[in-house]
């Protein structure tokens, strides 16, 4: 072990810096469902008193007061809640099936489960359930919201490709993720994003709708809500969650070297990564954030990327990692190798 | 009257506090604990596979008893080490003893290819794997259980309880005790 203090310290850091981000996320939503109280009238009422002389144009006049309304504001609140809890429940299950995974039983797979029985015994949590997409660019996420449930997903291209060594690194960032509570953490933030894109979406669908209505004014404010949601508050969410992800990328680098008491084996897996171009197959941008190299990146490295188009990735870039986890090594940040040279695994 | 809400609310603050850190300290010695009993899982795996692993070479090769009987009271040993010292005092015998019988298997060409053979070989291979990985979440475990009873304010919660100082497996002592086989 060259610097054990090292990585604790970017551990640390992470750690920190990922739970300012997922607060702010949830300021934002704390901002949005307060909008939307507010709106639906949770803080003020109206009050009509009949005019106080009777030759007077209008027979009542109406004011606005401030004025708690408790059961509107535990209405939204308890929805907004209801929503992310359900979500959450859901989300392992909807990840795996939308990555096209099936479960890892047959006899091909035994080293596999037996890298993954280990890193989990390294770790002290359950053994994951198993999982493979058949897919040729080398790729692996977990899901779960927490150690019982969790699962580790590879693609047959990763098998293929990836030593023995490497595969425990792969499988050691994966299941850093499991022990960190990276799942949780993320998914909140992804269903958080979700949800203000949601009710920017209805509040422009109502207001655009209903404008020629009597309650003009009412469908106005919802038009101009959901319009200010969409340009300011998603982009917000989008940026934090990509910041929250990219942390979350950084800390299971750094605990997979604790779990795997090398920093060899995820560094030369994250080089083959790099110098790999297959993409794969089913990319779906909603679970972009899980894999351990973002299956959506590629075309943005040709195209602009600008420093807006990096503070949208989910993925710190790879050089990146490599760069931290080479100078953990000792070796030169900016050079490649050694790699083991050979695929332990038979090739399918 | 200010001042009494005051006081109430900062013991009541220090209350939770406390309780707070005592249940962590305790939740963290219990993660000692159960480290040190998936160490034990792994051991009595790998006991589990030595006996049938010993009938398999001696199907080839049973004039090597002296050899057979090392493996077996080495077997034994290792399930009756009840400290990290004495596993590790323990592991020393058993990796000997094992090298042995795999030299002993290079010499018979018929038992290398024989399926039940390897197959027990690799199954061997792979729980060592998993002791070895056991005992560095049983190290880690104890050295976060130590980081947390060492420094504040651990040091001062952890004197409500019996949290004392877990042994660590030490590396080189295992290290120091295999000798090494030459093939």
């Amino acid at each position: 072990m060259t610097d054990a203090a090292g990585f604790i310290d970017e551990q640390r850091h992470n750690r920190r810096a990922s739970l300012v981000i997922l607060a702010g996320v949830f300021v934002l939503l704390f901002v949005v469902a307060n909008l939307i109280a507010g709106l639906l009238g949770g803080y003020s009422k109206q009050i009509c008193e009949p005019a106080a002389s009777p030759t007077s144009l209008n027979p009542t006049t109406c004011r606005t007061e401030f004025q708690l309304n408790v059961a509107v504001i535990a209405i939204v609140i308890s929805m907004i809640v209801a929503y992310l809890l359900l979500a959450w429940l859901a989300s392992g299950k909807a990840a795996l099936s939308m990555a096209h995974a099936r479960p890892a039983d047959g006899p091909e797979f035994a080293d596999l489960r037996n890298v993954v029985e280990q890193m989990a015994i390294a770790a002290g949590i359950p053994m994951p359930k198993v999982y493979v997409v058949d897919d040729p660019a080398p790729n692996a996420f977990a899901t779960g919201r927490n150690p019982k449930h969790a699962a580790i997903t590879v693609t047959t291209g990763l098998l293929a490709k990836m030593s023995n060594r490497e595969l425990r690194g792969v499988i050691a960032h994966e299941t850093a993720h499991i022990v960190n509570r990276d799942i949780a953490v993320t998914t909140l933030a992804v269903l958080s994003v979700g949800l203000i894109a949601l009710i920017a979406e209805i509040g422009i669908r109502i207001g655009f709708f209903s404008g020629g209505g009597r309650r003009n004014d009412a469908a106005g404010a919802l038009l101009l809500i959901g319009l200010l949601l969409y340009i300011i508050a998603l982009p917000a969410g989008l940026l934090l969650r990509a910041a929250l992800s990219r942390k979350r990328e950084s800390l299971a680098d750094a605990t997979a070297v604790q779990l795997t008491r090398e920093p060899a084996g995820i560094r030369s897996a994250l080089e083959k990564l790099e110098a790999d171009t297959t993409v794969i197959a089913h990319p779906t941008s909603a679970i972009a954030h899980l894999w351990i190299e973002s299956p959506m990146e590629r075309e943005q490295e040709s195209g602009l990327h600008g420093s807006f188009g990096r503070m949208m990735d989910t993925h710190p870039p790879l050089a990146q990692r490599i760069r931290i986890l080479r100078s953990i090594e000792g070796l030169d940040p900016d050079g490649r190798g050694p790699n083991d040279p050979s695929p332990e695994w038979p090739v399918q | 009257m200010v001042i009494a809400i005051v006081v109430i609310v900062l013991l009541v603050l220090l209350a939770i506090i406390l309780i707070g850190g005592y249940n962590s300290i305790v939740r963290l010695r219990n993660q000692v604990d159960n480290g040190w009993s998936q160490i034990d899982v792994q051991i009595k795996r790998r006991a589990d596979l030595i006996p049938n692993l010993v009938e398999s070479v001696k199907g080839y090769a049973a004039h090597e008893s002296g050899t057979f009987e090392a493996v077996v009271a080495a077997r034994n040993a290792s399930l009756s080490a009840a400290s990290p010292a004495a596993a590790a005092a323990a592991e020393g015998p058993i990796e000997a003893a094992l090298g042995r019988l795999f030299a002993i298997a290079e010499a018979y060409p018929d038992l290398k290819a024989d399926a039940n053979f390897r197959q027990l070989q690799s199954e061997l291979t792979a729980t060592e794997d998993r002791i070895s990985y056991a005992r560095q979440f049983y190290n880690d475990s104890v050295t976060r259980y130590h980081n947390r009873i060492d420094t504040f304010p651990g040091v001062f919660i952890a004197k409500f309880g019996d949290f004392t100082h877990r042994e660590l497996f030490e590396a080189d002592e295992v290290d120091r005790a295999v000798p090494k086989v030459e093939f």
